[in-house]
């Protein structure tokens, strides 16, 4: 069985179906924004609850539009 | 010589128009005049309303009935090409063939038409709001510069007197920064503040929208129209709504005026630094206390608002990327929103956590009972990759939620740019001086009835697909 290409499993995992040289060429722009990510990867968050909410009444008081 | 009554801010023509001195409808006219003689060069508005004189006509026999609505009453505004309006084709800046947006009125729509105002047009938007150039429009400071963005046809309309006052959106600055490149007042209001029901989305949860003005006064005339809970906005904040016009003009003495400098200050241009220093010195030459602080958390700011934004804005497309169209995109937004697919999940979650840090950070810093207290307090640091502070202990307290003002303030750079498109602006910091060549008369019909004709970028094509209904039309 052969290995898979690694911008085929790049394909895959994240479901990007684009030829390999517009593929290369966005993971090329990517890498500057990878450099900040990378910084957020460094910190210990655990204890930090993400600043998103899950309001599940929120349903029940929303009033119809007219 | 009083200025020209496309040049006026609306705290100077509502009571004129409320004491039926002024009437909306010629106010309207000249605000059609003045965009028949140089929207075609700034190429501001993508769409003009066909019915801007009937609405103005409309106001007109309600004041004159004494149903006078309030302060916007009669005033034309532009409206940003990425809130859905009935009477006019939402765009959203894309070409893309296949992508159409349904013909009513967003939320915020909604209330300045209640209001009374005269909507006279859509101002260009960047594609999907995702840049901060707005091709093709100028500015008309200086025509061959741009005029950020992405509400870029807002600021730069407001700035050449096209309209009393537009609308912008704002993810990631794209109010502030062309209210900054077109030297007008640009409003960031506070997240939840004002609905975004009706608003193409960018990033839920960065999405603001808000109001662009020639003063401050405007901008509080505005909020108090556009403020208010709304329901079907679920991050829509359900409190009671100020008086925004309460403290103009009230003494700055006493207060207390935070500058954060580890942000804004590292890349100003000299003059633009130079002036924003004499104004924070200006404020403390008023009474204000000046205080300057630092949050060191900034630092990891730039990379949770990068995977924030391009994993929300690659969500809100996925269809559009699954069914091949963001290859009719403008190629750096089609970029972008492919390389949200790179952002992991984790990565996503990992940056709302130091928003919540940064949000503690701020409120900590902006309050009063913290003014002996440094903001860079160690309370805040980051030590050794781990985030420690007060925001480890499960807070009931809201985050404060914050917002963004930008004001014009004078710059020796913008007199040596002046084009003459550029008008003397009542509010305005700026000061036309410049003489250019004579702005092109008589081709002011021509113009709008291309507009209304062809309000599409030109070459694009009808679009019959609706491939995002929006939550009414899906019976929600």
């Amino acid at each position: 069985v052969s290995e898979p290409e690694p911008l085929d499993l790049v394909r895959d995992v994240l479901g990007i179906d684009l030829p390999p040289d517009h593929l290369a060429e966005n993971l090329a722009a990517f890498a500057r924004i990878l450099e900040e990510i990378r910084k957020l990867r460094t910190l210990d968050l655990t204890d930090i609850h993400p600043s998103i909410v899950f309001d599940p009444t929120a349903p029940y008081r929303r009033e119809p539009r007219a | 010589v009083s200025p020209a009554l496309w040049a006026e801010p609306i705290e100077a023509l509502a009571p004129r128009i409320r004491g039926k001195a002024l009437s909306p409808v010629e106010l309207t006219q000249a605000c059609l005049d003045r965009i028949g003689q140089v929207d075609d060069r700034l190429l501001s508005f993508i769409c003009l309303a066909p019915d801007a004189l009937e609405q103005a006509r409309g106001a007109e026999a309600e004041i004159a009935r004494g149903d006078w609505r309030g302060p916007l009453h009669g005033i034309p505004l532009g409206i940003k090409d990425n809130y859905l309006t009935a009477d006019m084709p939402t765009t959203a800046g894309t070409t893309a063939p296949g992508i159409t947006f349904p013909r009513r009125d967003a939320a915020a729509v909604t209330r300045l038409r209640r209001a009374g105002a005269v909507l006279i047009g859509k101002t260009r938007t960047h594609e999907f709001a995702w840049g901060n150039v707005t091709p093709p429009v100028r500015n008309p400071w200086a025509l061959d510069r741009v005029p950020s963005g992405s509400s870029g046809g807002s600021g730069a309309a407001v700035a050449a007197g096209l309209c009393a006052a537009a609308m912008g959106s704002d993810t990631g600055g794209s109010i502030r920064m062309p209210a900054a490149a077109c030297g007008v007042v640009g409003l960031k209001a506070t997240f939840g503040r004002v609905s975004r029901e009706g608003i193409v989305p960018h990033s839920w949860s960065l999405d603001h929208a808000g109001p662009l003005t020639r003063t401050v006064g405007d901008a509080a005339l505005m909020m108090g129209v556009l403020a208010g809970h709304d329901p079907a906005d679920p991050t829509c904040r359900d409190e009671p709504v100020p008086d925004y016009t309460a403290a103009l003009g009230a003494p700055i003495a006493g207060l207390r005026i935070g500058v954060c400098r580890n942000h804004f200050f590292e890349e100003n241009q000299e003059d633009v630094q130079r002036a924003v220093e004499a104004a924070i010195a200006d404020l403390a030459g008023q009474g204000a206390t000046v205080v300057d602080f630092t949050i060191p958390n900034l630092a990891y700011g730039l990379a949770a608002i990068f995977a924030i934004e391009l994993a929300s804005s690659t969500a809100y497309h996925d269809v559009s990327l699954r069914a091949g169209r963001v290859r009719h995109y403008t190629p750096d937004v089609r970029q972008l929103v492919e390389l949200g697919r790179f952002v992991t999940g984790p990565d996503y979650l990992k940056a709302e956590q130091p928003r919540a840090v940064l949000m503690e950070d701020f409120r900590r810093a902006l309050d009063r009972r913290g003014r002996d207290r440094r903001a860079d307090h160690p309370d805040h640091r980051v030590e050794g990759g781990r985030m420690d502070g007060p925001h480890r202990r499960p807070r009931r307290e809201r985050a404060r939620r914050l917002v963004a003002l930008h004001v014009p303030v004078q710059s020796d750079r913008a007199a040596r740019d002046l084009d003459p498109v550029r008008v003397r602006s009542a509010g305005s910091a700026h000061r036309a001086t410049g003489r250019g060549p004579s702005v092109r008369r008589g081709d002011g019909a021509a113009r709008r009835a291309r507009l209304r004709a062809h309000p599409r970028v030109e070459g694009s094509g009808p679009r019959t697909v609706s491939p995002r209904p929006d939550r009414r039309e899906r019976g929600r």
